[in-house]
């Protein structure tokens, strides 16, 4: 006899298609990723090569444009079409590095800080009260700008700007897990603290954390753009949005389309990572919802 | 009262300290010597060492750093390398711009997300709260700096209603403030919103609309007070994020402003400026975030602070 037994798909499976927020933001991003692994898959053109005669060329669909160049050309005559999607590759680089960095940093400080409430706890607390003080943005420019253009650099300045937000979010979350029945009877058990805090915490704060993690991802990107739109982000030879969009303010009063289209790529790219961001929150966690 | 005004007051003191120590560390951040670069190419040896000393570049770190506070504290912070002038003047010379157009952003975002943050509140799923939503989405999502070049070219390069750039008049205030409010604006309208919605299921509310008033009475006098105490406390907040957010607009603009003279003191390398610069808008943000908390908690009287 065969037993037939309803195939469920996982919980989060069946959430997650009644967000359509987070399908449209969860494919925009694979899209995204794709592009920036292998941008040379959907270009045959170099971005970095000038056609000095082809400059300012218009996309395809006005006139004057060809479709050598769909999306037309900057002042040296480069495709814009493989420059959009090669500076792909930067702003993903850039926001997952540092969503990643800041989030493990953050997270480990902000454990530590809510589980042994001593005063190392204190210390991170009250450096994280001091970074909240100072508008990022602001730090973030005065840094780089001295630094000077560099990918690590501003890899590493954009995680220092993040670490605050999980911080306290995982120092509050584990102060109010800490006093549960199953950590103390993990402690009772003689579990050592480590183990209390691999097995039993972090697992109950990473919903949350990657909700926010998410949100962030959107916030360093945009971040990244705005560093390398001051021309104090990753050096010149690398394409970017934030440098093309500052190439076309020069000269936007003749040739929109130059600062138009990685402006566009960088709207979207910010779009689709708040849609997922909102998506995960509404299905992964209730409480987050605004 | 009183007890919690000074308890927030220290704790200002406490982050404007810690600002001070990332200000100090920025000049060391300097991939160069500090001296070589107060002097010309080919400066010798011993004019390096000369500066140095000048400097103080040769003592230990703490000792540099309490110097650092020392002078802050009198308002010098060393002199501009290009303008000749005490950094911290150079900078309070081009404050008030700054703080002009950070007001005008703020006043902006305020006028548009009230009404339609109410708007689509009150009228839920209709053509208002759809533009009131994505507004908002689309706000939160875009680059200020790339909204204001397709600012520019829409309304200064198309259709010449406003100047591309600069400042002086009234109509050179439109664009950057749009641009600048933008973010904020979204911010405000997705809280007004969703505050309004949840206040309106509740029982006064009820009570008030079964009474027979006039529903714009019962938005404006019951419904909005309570939504709009824990937006005070947001706007102020988003003051200091506006005044750090005119850095970028200011910049696409060719505005006068702090920001402006903040990006070109670092394309020329001008450290006492930079760090003026981080200092003074640092404590304003600071400050104007004191003062917010403190007015929270004389408007709203639940709230009591122990």
């Amino acid at each position: 006899m065969t037993v037939f037994r309803t195939v469920r798909m996982p919980r989060f499976l069946r959430r997650s298609l009644r967000s359509p927020r987070l399908a449209v933001g969860a494919i925009g991003l694979l899209i995204f990723l794709i592009v920036a692994i292998a941008p040379g898959a959907f270009t045959s053109q170099n971005p970095a090569t000038q056609n000095l005669r082809a400059r300012f060329q218009p996309p395809v669909w006005l006139e004057e444009g060809t479709a050598g160049n769909p999306l037309g050309t900057d002042r040296l005559g480069r495709d814009l079409w493989s420059r959009t999607l090669y500076a792909s590759r930067v702003s993903i680089t850039v926001g997952l590095s540092s969503v990643l960095i800041s989030g493990l940093v953050g997270v480990a400080l902000g454990v530590i800080a809510g589980y042994f409430s001593g005063l190392a706890g204190t210390i991170i607390m009250r450096i994280a009260d001091v970074q909240l003080g100072i508008p990022p943005l602001l730090l973030v420019i005065a840094v780089a700008g001295i630094l000077g253009p560099s990918l690590r650099n501003v890899i590493i300045i954009l995680a220092i700007s993040g670490w605050v937000i999980y911080a306290r979010t995982a120092r509050g979350l584990v102060l109010s897990l800490k006093e549960n029945d199953f950590i103390q009877g993990a402690r009772a058990l003689g579990a050592s603290h480590f183990r209390v805090i691999v097995k039993h915490l972090v697992p109950n704060i990473l919903v949350p954390l990657t909700v926010i993690a998410s949100q962030q991802m959107a916030l360093m990107i945009l971040r990244e753009s705005t560093l390398s739109f001051l021309g104090i982000g990753v050096p010149p030879d690398i394409p970017t949005w934030g440098s093309m969009i500052a190439d076309g303010r020069v000269v936007i009063e003749y040739a929109w389309w130059v600062s138009a289209i990685p402006g566009l790529a960088l709207l979207t790219a910010v779009l689709c990572i708040n849609f997922l961001g909102d998506g995960l929150r509404d299905v992964l966690d209730q409480r987050l919802r605004m | 009262m009183f007890s919690y005004t000074l308890r927030r007051l220290l704790e200002g003191v406490f982050v404007i300290v810690g600002v001070s120590v990332v200000v100090f560390l920025l000049l060391h951040l300097s991939p160069g010597d500090p001296a070589q670069l107060m002097l010309r190419e080919g400066a010798s040896a011993e004019e390096v060492a000369r500066v140095r000393t000048n400097l103080g570049l040769d003592r230990p770190l703490p000792e540099q750093y309490g110097t650092f506070v020392w002078r802050a504290l009198q308002g010098d912070l060393g002199a501009s390398f290009h303008y000749r002038q005490s950094a911290i003047e150079v900078v309070i010379d081009f404050l008030p711009e700054t703080l002009y157009l950070s007001l005008a952003a703020l006043v902006l975002s305020i006028i548009v997300s009230l009404p339609l943050g109410i708007l689509s509140a009150l009228r839920r799923d209709s053509v208002w709260d759809l533009l009131g939503t994505t507004f908002a989405v689309l706000g939160q999502a875009m680059p200020p700096f790339w909204l204001g070049i397709v600012l520019i070219f829409v309304f200064a390069v198309r259709l010449g209603w406003f100047p591309t750039s600069g400042s002086g008049t009234f109509s050179h205030l439109i664009l950057p403030a749009v641009t600048l409010s933008a973010y904020q604006t979204a911010l405000f309208t997705r809280l007004v919103r969703s505050g309004l919605l949840e206040v309106l299921g509740q029982d006064y509310v009820r009570t008030a609309h079964s009474k027979g008033l006039h529903q714009l009475r019962v938005v404006w006098k019951h419904a909005m007070r309570n939504t709009l105490i824990p937006l005070i406390t947001v706007m102020g907040i988003q003051l200091g994020a506006l005044i750090a957010g005119a850095i970028v607009v200011e910049t696409v603009f060719a505005w006068p402003g702090v920001g402006r003279l903040l990006i070109l003191a670092i394309s020329s390398r001008d450290y006492p400026v930079i760090q003026a610069g981080v200092l003074l808008i640092s404590v304003l943000v600071v400050l104007v975030n004191i003062v917010v908390d403190v007015l929270y908690a004389f408007i709203d009287p639940r709230i009591a602070y122990s």
